[in-house]
């Protein structure tokens, strides 16, 4: 038996339900826990001092699919998702931005993520064309709200938008823009001409421009001409 | 630690279940730097949950390294990645070769019979494979462990495995309600219809979990086979001398949380954690400081290797580690190192 002490005050990041802390020395609940969120990533940290690969690695195994997963909550897209969050982890190594992160990694990538994926919904929603070519033009940074609640209001929105169009529609879009069809593909499957499944892409993105654009106007289309100088760069 | 927000609170408001109320109290927390940590680390515990699809993390990884290497070789970087596949070659040498192939295969399979009747399964220390069997069930294999499936079942009256090591199954029932058994090496036989539970069979001795449904176990005593009928969260111990010891559990699901790379301890000794390291990792640990030697861990540990988990153990407790090919050496990191030895 002998003095039995706990070992570990360690916040687990997954279901910590079964997670019980325990601890000699009482820190203080507050102190304890942010060394705890901290100290998880410890082994990405040590990773990147051997070398920024392996260090890069660990991130993509730990958060790749959570960030993309939060991404596609905005813009509704794999594709646009996978992008947004490639190119943030691109420029995080070969800007050698990890050298200068001083919350966790966590907290700076999903930041991050959700700063330009609320630039690409403000992108979207003040283009009058089509968006094909949103996913290769470089997103400028604009401003983004200051309070935090915005963004997961953004989304709810989005997807309740979305919830709103007709079924048929819906189909539609998800096909092309989640699975990333082709209308001619999207036409086949559901046995569409192809102009009509181009109709209800059309009348499913005025669709949910109108649904958001009341609510969002203020915040997404004056922090977007604030941008549009940008854009020429 | 501010306790209006909770992680309750912060779950439901990612699911868009909060108040206006609610909200607007996130928003006046989350101004503390320490908060915001906290909310990340749910947000990525909600996201992780609540998948919307599931991301290839490998594909992406390698267009990353491929990024990084074209703009290492060519300065200025488009960042349009070039996705041409390589040439296909027919190369015209390529019959022999197919055919050398199949001769040594064959070859291979006459000189092991064994090979040829069984298909066999293992993991490496620190690994964890998932396997599908030809009957659809599935089965979880730990570190260090091996599954042997025979290869021709035509005709056959039940479903045989051979385990050592640890494996947890999650067993399909066929139309014609065929048994589905796991022997170990030490006689023990697991008899099941459909069901989920774990075994564990190394050196210390055989152990049989059961999550749910039914199974019954036969055990090899004296000089005939006893049996008994297991319940849902029962725990069933075979010792090295045959000694049978069963108890019932309040998680069983613990004991196969390993699956998802999570090790939970519950007032697990030192002694006990040093053998789950040999079995698992292949690292042997034995501790000379008394003092050390007489804790207890409790907490449950997500951990990828053997290194990850070594850092997660020795963060909050004091302890340092340093490793050396299979030797690891564990130091108070206020007092002298302690070492220990293969």
């Amino acid at each position: 038996m002998g003095q039995t002490k706990s070992l570990i005050s360690y916040i687990s990041t997954s279901n910590s339900r079964l997670f019980t802390i325990a601890s000699d020395e009482d820190t203080g609940p507050c102190e304890n826990n942010r060394t705890g969120l901290v100290d998880s990533e410890a082994f990405i940290r040590n990773a990147f001092a051997r070398s920024a690969n392996e260090g890069i690695t660990l991130l993509f195994e730990r958060y790749y699919q959570p960030l993309c997963n939060h991404a596609v909550r905005y813009v509704s897209s794999r594709e646009i998702a996978e992008d947004i969050v490639s190119d943030l982890f691109y420029e995080l190594q070969s800007k050698e931005i990890f050298k200068t992160v001083t919350s966790s990694f966590r907290a700076f990538l999903f930041t991050a993520v959700r700063n330009r994926a609320f630039d690409y919904v403000r992108l979207e929603m003040n283009r009058s064309t089509s968006l094909e070519q949103a996913g290769t033009v470089s997103i400028p940074i604009g401003q983004h709200p200051d309070t935090v609640t915005q963004f997961e209001e953004l989304y709810h929105d989005v997807e309740k938008s979305l919830n709103q169009l007709p079924i048929q529609r819906r189909r539609v879009y998800i096909m092309h823009r989640f699975e990333g069809k082709k209308y001619s593909e999207i036409a086949k499957d559901l046995n569409l001409s192809v102009k009509t499944v181009e109709a209800h892409m059309a009348q499913a993105m005025h669709q949910m421009r109108k649904a958001m654009i009341a609510k969002w106007t203020m915040i997404l289309l004056i922090a977007c001409n604030l941008a549009v100088p940008l854009q020429g760069l | 630690m501010d306790t209006a927000v909770t992680e309750t609170l912060l779950m439901n408001y990612f699911a868009g279940q909060a108040s206006a109320l609610q909200k607007q109290l996130i928003d006046h927390w989350i101004k503390e730097p320490n908060n915001q940590e906290l909310f990340y680390a749910v947000l990525e515990n909600w996201e992780n949950q609540h998948p919307q699809y599931m991301a290839d993390t490998r594909k992406a990884r390698d267009r990353h390294m491929e990024r990084l290497a074209n703009q290492a070789s060519n300065g200025a970087a488009t960042g349009i990645d070039q996705t041409e596949r390589p040439p296909v070659r027919l190369y015209p040498n390529w019959l022999p070769a197919v055919f050398a192939a199949a001769m040594l295969v064959l070859l291979a399979g006459w000189i092991n019979r064994d090979w040829l009747l069984y298909k066999t399964y293992t993991t490496a220390y620190g690994q964890i494979r998932h396997l599908i069997l030809a009957d659809g069930s599935k089965v979880t294999l730990n570190a260090n462990s091996s599954l042997k499936e025979p290869r021709f079942t035509l005709g056959q009256t039940v479903r045989t495995v051979q385990l050592t090591g640890e494996a947890d199954f999650t067993v399909t029932h066929t139309a014609d309600n065929r048994q589905f058994i796991v022997h170990t090496e030490r006689g023990l036989d697991v008899v099941v219809l459909g069901t989920e539970f774990t075994v564990y069979s190394r050196q210390p001795g055989d152990r049989v979990i059961l999550r749910k449904g039914q199974v019954k176990l036969m055990y090899p005593q004296a000089t005939m086979k006893q049996s008994m009928v297991m319940k849902p969260g029962d725990l069933v111990k075979v010792d090295r001398k045959g000694r049978v010891q069963s108890r019932t559990v309040r998680q069983p699901e613990q004991y196969a949380s390993w699956r998802s790379n999570r090790f939970v301890f519950d007032h697990t000794t030192m002694p006990e954690i040093a053998q789950f390291f040999r079995e698992t990792y292949g690292l042997k640990l034995i501790i000379t400081d008394a003092e050390v030697a007489s804790w207890t861990v409790t907490g449950a540990f997500t951990a990828q290797s053997a290194e990850e988990l070594l850092d997660a153990l020795s963060q909050g407790s004091g302890l340092t580690y340093s490793q050396h090919d299979k030797t690891v050496t564990l130091a108070y990191a206020s007092n002298q190192p302690i070492t220990i030895t293969k």
